[in-house]
C-alpha cells in the first residue's frame, strides 16, 4: 500500500508542469544560461583584449613627448619599437601638448617623458611618467580593452626597465626578480596543503553554505504544497477516510518531497556547475589577457572542499541533509495541510523559509566561536533546519562536539516532528485547526479594513 | 426475521465551537438498505455522513458500523465502508484509470471490480486521459464509481448526482440502484433532489436542525401526510413541529 501511494504521489507531482518547470528545470536553465552570457560577454572582452593589444603591435602610432632625451628616453623608445608599430617623437613639449594630440591626433597611446626621467634611473628613483590612451565608447569589452592595452603596456615597461638595471650591474635579472623560491605548506590536521588549498576551502565556504539553505527551503514548500493541494483539489477528506494509516501517507508525501527535492538539487547542481565552470574559465581568461598573473587561484575548488573532508565529516554531512529534509518537510506537511490551497501555504512557506534562512547566513559569515555559548546554543536548537551548515561549520572550526550535538538533537527533533505530523493529520484535528485558521485569517483581515 | 442493523446512531450529538450542527440524532439503517437523509442546508447531514465515514468524531452519543463503534473502532470502519463526500477531487495528474487503479490496490479488490469501476463510470476512453482534463460531471461519475466499485459494506454518499445533468444522473441512479441491490451494499445518502430520493431510497429520515423530523419509507410517507412528493411532507413536518 505504500508502494501504491508514493507511485501516487510521484505520478501527481512530476507530470505537474508547474513542478517540472519550477523546481527541476529553472534552476539548470537559469544558472546554466546566466553561467553561458557571462562567459560570452567574459570571453567576448578577453578576445577584444588580445585583439587591442595585438593591433596595437601591429597597426598603433604611439606620440611620445620626451623632454628627457637621455638613457631612459633612449630605453623607452627601444621598448616601444618591440610595443608598437611606430612611434612619434617629439622634443620640447609639454603635458597640454601630449592630451591635445591624442585628443585630435590619430594616435592610440600617447607617452609624456619628463626631464628628469634619466637622473631618476641613475638615481633608483621610480620614473614619473604619464600615460594615456583614448577612447569614445563606454562598454564593458571596451573598458576591459583599455584596462588591458594599459596594463600590458605599463608592465611591460616596468619590466623591461627592470631588467635593464639588475643587468647594468651586472647581475642576473632571474635571480634579481625572485631570489628565493620558497615552498609554503600548512600542516592542517595532520595533512600537509598548500596554503592557497586553506585560502580555497575557507572561500568556498559561502557557496556551500548557501545550497543547503536553497534546498532545505525548497523541501519545505514543495511538502507544504504537496499537503495544501489536497485541500485545494478536495482529495483529503477521501484520502483520510480509507483504510491507510496515517504514518504511510506522511512516509509518502516526505518520499516524494525528497524526489523532487533531489532532482531539483541535482538540476540546481547541474546549472550551477554550468555558471561556476563558464564563470570562472572566462573570468581566468580576462584575467590572463589583462595582466600576466593567472587570476582566479584561490576563489573556488570544490576539489579543494572534497580533497580535505574526512568520511566521518561527508557521512555526517549527507546523514545532517537527509534529517535537515526530513524536519523541514515534515513541517511543511503540517502547514500544508493547514492552509486551503498552495496559493495560502505558498505565502505561509515564504514567512517561514525567511526565518529558516537568517541562521543560515548568520552561520554563512560569522564563526561559531565568536557566538557565545548562548549563541552556539541557539544554533544547535535551529539545528533541525540547518543541520548540514552547522556541520560543515563545525568542521571548519574543528568543534566536533557540536557536529554531534547537531545531529543527536537533530535525529530526535525530526523523529518527533514526523510523529506529529501522523497524529495531526488526522480529519478532526485538522478541520479543527483549519476552521480555527480560517476564523483567525478572517477577522485578522475584518481588523485590519476597519483600521483602514 | 429483521436484517442485521448495519448503522446505529444513537442520540448523536455534533459541536463546532458555539454551533450546534447534530443534536441527537438517532436512527438504524439495516443491511443492504438504501438510506437517505433529506433536509435543507446546515440541517446536519453532511456532518452525520462525516461522522459515519470516521472523518469527523461525535461531540456525544454513539454510531455504530457493522457492529464496530466508529471512534474505538476506526481502522476496522474504514475497511468497511467507502465514502463520497459531496465536494470530492481526483488526483489531477492520474488518468481516470490509474485512479480507479490505486483506490483498488488500497481496498485490495480484484480485478473485476476495477472492470465494475470502469463500467459503473461510464467514461470509456476518457479513462485514459489525465483527470486535470475532465468536466465537473465526469469527475462525479469517476468518483460514484470509485465509491462503488471496492464493494464496501457500506457506501456514505453525500449528493451523489450533484454537477451531473440529467442524462448521467438518470444513468448514476439505474446503476446504483442496480449496483447496490446485486452486491447487497448499504447505503447512507444525503440528497437535496427529492426525486432521487424516491427513487433510490428504502427509507428516508427528514432531517431539521440537526434533529430527525420523521423517519419512514417514502411511498408510507406520502401516504401517511397526503402529500404529492417528500418536499410537501418535509414542509408538512417541520410545520407542525
Amino acid at each position: 500500500m505504500l508502494k501504491d501511494l508514493i507511485v501516487k504521489e510521484l505520478k501527481n507531482t512530476l507530470r505537474d508542469k508547474k513542478v517540472l518547470i519550477t523546481s527541476i528545470l529553472m534552476p539548470v536553465l537559469i544558472f546554466g544560461i546566466m553561467g553561458v552570457i557571462y562567459g560570452f560577454a567574459f570571453g567576448k572582452a578577453a578576445q577584444t583584449v588580445k585583439e587591442s593589444v595585438t593591433g596595437l603591435k601591429e597597426n598603433a602610432v604611439i606620440y611620445v613627448c620626451d623632454e628627457d632625451t637621455g638613457v631612459f628616453s633612449k630605453l623607452f623608445l627601444n621598448f616601444t619599437s618591440n610595443y608598437a608599430h611606430r612611434a612619434v617623437v617629439v622634443r620640447a613639449c609639454s603635458f597640454k601638448d601630449v592630451i591635445q594630440a591624442l585628443s585630435e591626433g590619430n594616435y592610440s597611446l600617447a607617452v609624456y617623458i619628463p626631464s628628469n626621467a634619466s637622473e631618476d634611473l641613475q638615481e633608483l628613483r621610480p620614473i614619473p611618467i604619464k600615460v594615456l590612451i583614448k577612447t569614445d565608447k563606454v562598454s564593458f569589452s571596451s573598458s576591459m580593452a583599455l584596462m588591458g592595452i594599459l596594463n600590458a603596456f605599463t608592465s611591460g615597461l616596468n619590466s623591461f626597465i627592470r631588467t635593464y638595471i639588475v643587468a647594468s650591474r651586472g647581475l642576473n635579472p632571474r635571480v634579481v626578480m625572485s631570489p628565493v623560491i620558497p615552498y609554503a605548506g600548512v600542516i592542517f590536521r595532520g595533512a600537509l596543503i598548500p596554503p592557497e588549498l586553506l585560502n580555497s576551502l575557507s572561500s568556498s565556504f559561502f557557496l556551500f553554505a548557501f545550497a543547503p539553505l536553497v534546498v532545505i527551503s525548497m523541501a519545505l514548500g514543495q511538502a507544504a504544497s504537496s499537503m495544501a493541494v489536497e485541500n485545494e483539489e478536495k482529495t483529503l477528506e477521501v484520502l483520510l477516510s480509507l483504510p491507510i494509516p496515517r504514518y504511510k501517507i506522511v512516509a509518502a508525501k516526505l518520499v516524494g518531497t525528497m524526489v523532487v527535492v533531489i532532482l531539483a538539487t541535482l538540476s540546481f547542481a547541474a546549472g550551477s556547475g554550468i555558471y561556476a565552470y563558464s564563470l570562472f574559465t572566462s573570468m581566468n581568461s580576462l584575467t590572463s589577457s589583462m595582466s600576466n598573473t593567472s587570476g582566479g587561484s584561490g576563489m573556488f575548488s570544490l576539489n579543494a572542499l572534497t580533497s580535505l573532508i574526512d568520511p566521518f565529516t561527508v557521512g555526517a554531512l549527507i546523514l545532517s541533509t537527509f534529517l535537515s529534509l526530513t524536519a523541514v518537510a515534515s513541517l511543511g506537511l503540517l502547514l500544508g495541510s493547514l492552509t486551503p490551497d498552495v496559493r495560502t501555504s505558498s505565502t505561509f512557506v515564504g514567512q517561514l523559509s525567511f526565518l529558516v534562512m537568517i541562521p543560515g547566513f548568520i552561520l554563512a559569515f560569522v564563526d561559531l566561536s565568536s557566538l557565545g555559548s548562548s549563541g552556539v546554543a541557539l544554533m544547535i536548537a535551529l539545528s533541525p533546519f540547518i543541520a548540514p551548515i552547522l556541520v560543515l561549520k563545525a568542521y571548519m572550526e574543528n568543534l566536533p562536539w557540536i557536529t554531534t550535538a547537531t545531529l543527536v538533537w537533530t535525529a530526535g527533533f525530526t523523529l518527533l516532528l514526523v510523529y506529529l505530523s501522523s497524529k495531526l493529520i488526522d480529519s478532526e484535528r485538522l478541520l479543527t485547526l483549519q476552521h480555527a485558521f480560517m476564523r483567525r485569517r478572517l477577522k485578522a483581515s475584518k481588523l485590519f479594513q476597519r483600521k483602514r | 426475521m429483521s436484517r442485521e442493523d448495519a448503522v446505529i446512531v444513537d442520540n448523536l450529538r455534533k459541536v463546532f465551537g458555539d454551533v450546534v450542527a447534530v443534536d441527537g440524532l438517532s436512527f438504524e439503517v439495516k443491511s443492504g438498505e438504501v438510506f437517505g437523509l433529506v433536509g435543507p442546508n446546515g440541517a446536519g447531514k453532511t456532518t452525520t455522513l462525516r461522522i459515519l465515514a470516521t472523518i469527523l468524531r461525535p461531540t456525544e452519543g454513539s454510531v455504530t458500523i457493522f457492529g464496530r463503534d466508529v471512534v474505538r473502532e476506526t481502522k476496522d470502519v474504514r475497511k468497511m465502508i467507502s465514502y463520497l463526500p459531496e465536494e470530492a477531487g481526483a488526483y489531477k495528474y492520474l488518468t481516470g484509470y490509474e485512479y480507479l487503479t490505486f483506490m483498488a490496490h488500497v481496498y485490495g479488490v480484484d480485478k473485476t471490480a476495477l472492470e465494475d469501476g470502469i463500467r459503473l463510470s461510464g467514461l470509456g476512453e476518457a479513462l485514459r486521459r489525465y483527470v486535470s482534463t475532465y468536466s465537473k460531471g465526469m469527475k462525479r461519475r469517476l468518483q460514484v464509481a470509485r465509491t462503488l466499485m471496492v464493494k464496501p459494506k457500506l457506501a456514505i454518499m453525500d449528493e451523489p448526482t450533484s454537477g451531473l445533468d440529467v442524462v448521467h444522473a438518470v444513468y448514476l441512479r439505474n446503476a446504483l440502484r442496480e449496483y447496490v441491490k446485486k452486491y447487497n451494499i448499504t447505503v447512507v445518502l444525503s440528497s437535496h433532489n427529492m426525486l432521487e430520493v424516491e427513487y433510490l431510497c428504502d427509507r428516508v429520515a427528514l432531517i431539521n436542525r440537526g434533529k430527525v423530523a420523521i423517519i419512514g419509507a417514502p411511498n408510507q410517507l406520502l401516504q401517511e401526510f397526503r402529500a404529492k412528493n417528500l418536499e410537501e411532507v418535509f414542509v408538512k413536518v417541520v410545520g407542525d413541529a
